[in-house]
């Protein structure tokens, strides 16, 4: 039984994607933001100033939200070995959100609301963390840990709003925690994409070793990983894109439970070729979403609502098709 | 290829701290050898692996690589001269068989390091000597038990270890399978390769293993040479069970049996079970 004839098994790397898979998921999220840039009314002497200092920004925020909440929900979906985990399954989107609640309510201007968001999104992972940190810690109790803490910062919310201006601040409050673009600017960018671009670009650097994570802890510490350290910085990443995504534009729900599962379905399990996907896909979906939300009617619609719309039908269909438990 | 010996020596391990689960352990590893572990369930085979490789702490002794403890040895080093094999079930992971014995050369990389052409060379052979070939593409949640076992063996192979751990690598397998897990370990053990594994069968140690490893409830161990310490005496102190060993003649081999005849009863053993049983 020897017959070694490398040549026959060296052909194809695992996990690499297909060229043309590739080349359409590199242009993807550009062509649809070329797209969207075009997209919408254009009256005709304001063309410039509305395309370049409205829509641009706009659209740049809207695809690194919709990568890194698609990442950080394939790499939370990794971590916790269990195909349902979002983004807030920590508690980091009702935290920031509590966040911003607070910063609306406090009247503080556009920057401030978003650095409390971010401060409080981090804070409640913090929290989730360190209430699980007494005992031998596992990626279950972790879990209920996050419903907890997320439970308590949505109370937390329901307290400021009860206790907002019902005729300014009620609806600001309101209308941000459903989601919006609206505000998107230039000035929100500069504070909110470099973490978000950070946390993509480590959590790509270690799309390998997420393939690990599922593993049981024995397991995956036999392959030689530091199985901590693969966890603090993968929840570490998934924490401060989300929260910083969160601070941008409220809650976007769905994205970061539906793009990966796509993904999965579309290229495997193995993160290689997983989350590269999940950027681009992400990326160019959050896109195409606000491109609706904003021009199908004269009024904004809330970005959720839009993603829940899209999302929970496609999510069931999913469940249905894949046993909904199976990483 | 230098030579590599794991020694576990005086290793005492307790959950909780009056009842010693496995006390002053000692044994080695070198190559070519096939070890068993034996013992009655609670007796701690699954313990005393998890010690050996530092899941769990030793509460006194140690486990020695050459004579250097395995806690001063860095994580990457220690898991390039061991691996470790799971029980086979319980992993519904739906990645490929290529993919999952692809994550076996973690141990050879950085953090951020990802497979090279080598890996996947050295994957296809693997995957090739073990008959893995034809399934690479299917996923693992789709396998047999016997399949999902010869996986896991070919992952840890893929570190190329000097020492090979395997938790009951048998149990839950057919006939067939069994033979195919054993004859493997032999093969290896034999291309150098030295295999410590837990096993539930006396008679897989005495036909396959060189060396024994037979745990008590009490604690006490015997650790030797196959023959010298799967006895009927011994098991029967082990297991609380007599048995009866022997050999069978199937055409020119030899093969080994140990065939369990009653429980016995003792004032400690069995028979409080057994009056409960009545009432």
């Amino acid at each position: 039984m020897t017959i070694p004839s490398n040549e026959k098994h060296a052909a194809a790397k695992t996990g690499t994607l297909p060229l043309p898979a590739k080349i359409i998921l590199w242009i993807l999220p550009f062509l649809t933001a070329f797209l969207a840039l075009g997209m919408g009314r254009m009256g005709l002497e304001a063309t410039k100033q509305v395309l370049f200092s409205v829509r641009l920004p706009r659209i740049l925020t809207a695809l690194l939200v919709g990568a890194g909440l698609s990442v950080s929900g394939c790499a939370f979906q990794s971590l916790f070995a269990n195909p349902l985990a979002t983004p807030d399954t920590l508690g980091v989107a009702s935290g920031a959100g509590f966040g911003a609640a607070l910063g609306i309510l406090f009247g503080f201007g556009m920057a401030g609301v978003q650095v409390t968001a971010l401060f409080f999104g981090l804070a409640a992972v913090g929290l989730t963390y360190i209430s699980c940190s007494g005992r031998e810690r596992n990626t279950n109790t972790l879990v209920l840990a996050g419903i907890m803490i997320s439970s308590l910062f949505s109370a937390f919310i329901s307290l400021v709003k009860f206790l907002a201006d019902t005729e300014s601040q009620l609806p600001a409050i309101t209308f941000w925690l459903m989601g919006s673009f609206n505000t998107s600017g230039y000035n929100t960018l500069l504070l909110g994409a470099p973490p978000i671009l950070v946390g993509i670009l480590i959590l790509f650097l270690i799309r390998w070793r997420l393939n690990i994570l599922p593993l049981s802890d024995d397991e995956a510490r036999a392959t030689g990983t530091n199985l901590k350290l693969l966890r603090m910085v993968t929840v570490l990443c998934a924490t401060m894109i989300t929260a910083s995504c969160v601070s941008m534009c409220g809650q976007v729900g769905w994205v970061g439970l539906l793009v990966p599962h796509v993904c999965r379905m579309m290229f495997g399990n193995n993160h290689l070729s997983t989350l590269p996907a999940s950027i681009s896909i992400g990326a160019a979906f959050m896109v195409i979403v606000d491109t609706v939300a904003r021009s199908a009617t004269a009024a904004q619609i809330p970005i959720s609502a839009l993603t829940a719309v899209i999302g929970a039908p496609v999510f069931i269909i999913l469940i249905r098709k894949t046993g909904g438990w199976k990483l | 290829m230098e030579i590599m010996i794991l020694a576990v020596n005086h290793g005492t391990f307790a959950y909780q701290k009056e009842k010693e689960i496995l006390r002053d352990i000692c044994f080695s590893a070198g190559p070519g050898d096939l070890i068993a572990v034996l013992g009655p369930n609670g007796s701690g085979k699954t313990t005393l692996l998890r010690c050996i490789m530092g899941f769990l702490k030793w509460n006194s002794g140690g486990s020695f690589l050459d004579g250097k403890n395995i806690r001063d040895i860095s994580n990457r080093n220690l898991w390039q001269s061991i691996a470790y094999v799971p029980q086979g079930k319980g992993t519904g992971i739906s990645y490929t068989v290529r993919e999952m014995i692809l994550l076996g050369c973690a141990s050879r990389h950085g953090f951020f390091e990802k497979p090279d052409k080598e890996d996947e060379e050295q994957v296809g052979r693997i995957m090739q000597k073990m008959g893995l070939s034809e399934i690479e593409k299917q996923k693992c949640t789709e396998l047999s038990g016997g399949q999902i076992q010869m996986v896991l063996i070919a992952r840890a192979m893929a570190a190329e270890p000097d020492i090979l751990i395997l938790d009951e690598p048998e149990s839950n397998l057919d006939f067939k399978n069994q033979l195919l897990v054993l004859s493997t370990l032999k093969k290896l053990s034999e291309s150098g390769t030295a295999c410590i594994f837990n096993t539930h069968f006396p008679a897989h140690a005495a036909r396959h293993a060189n060396k024994s490893l037979l745990l008590m409830n009490d604690g006490e161990h015997l650790f030797g040479k196959t023959e010298e310490v799967i006895t009927e005496e011994n098991i029967s102190k082990a297991f609380g069970v007599r048995v009866s060993i022997g050999n069978v003649n199937a055409g020119e081999q030899q093969i080994p049996y140990v065939m369990p005849v009653e429980v016995i009863h003792t004032e400690e053993n069995g028979s409080g079970e057994e009056k409960d049983f009545k009432k």
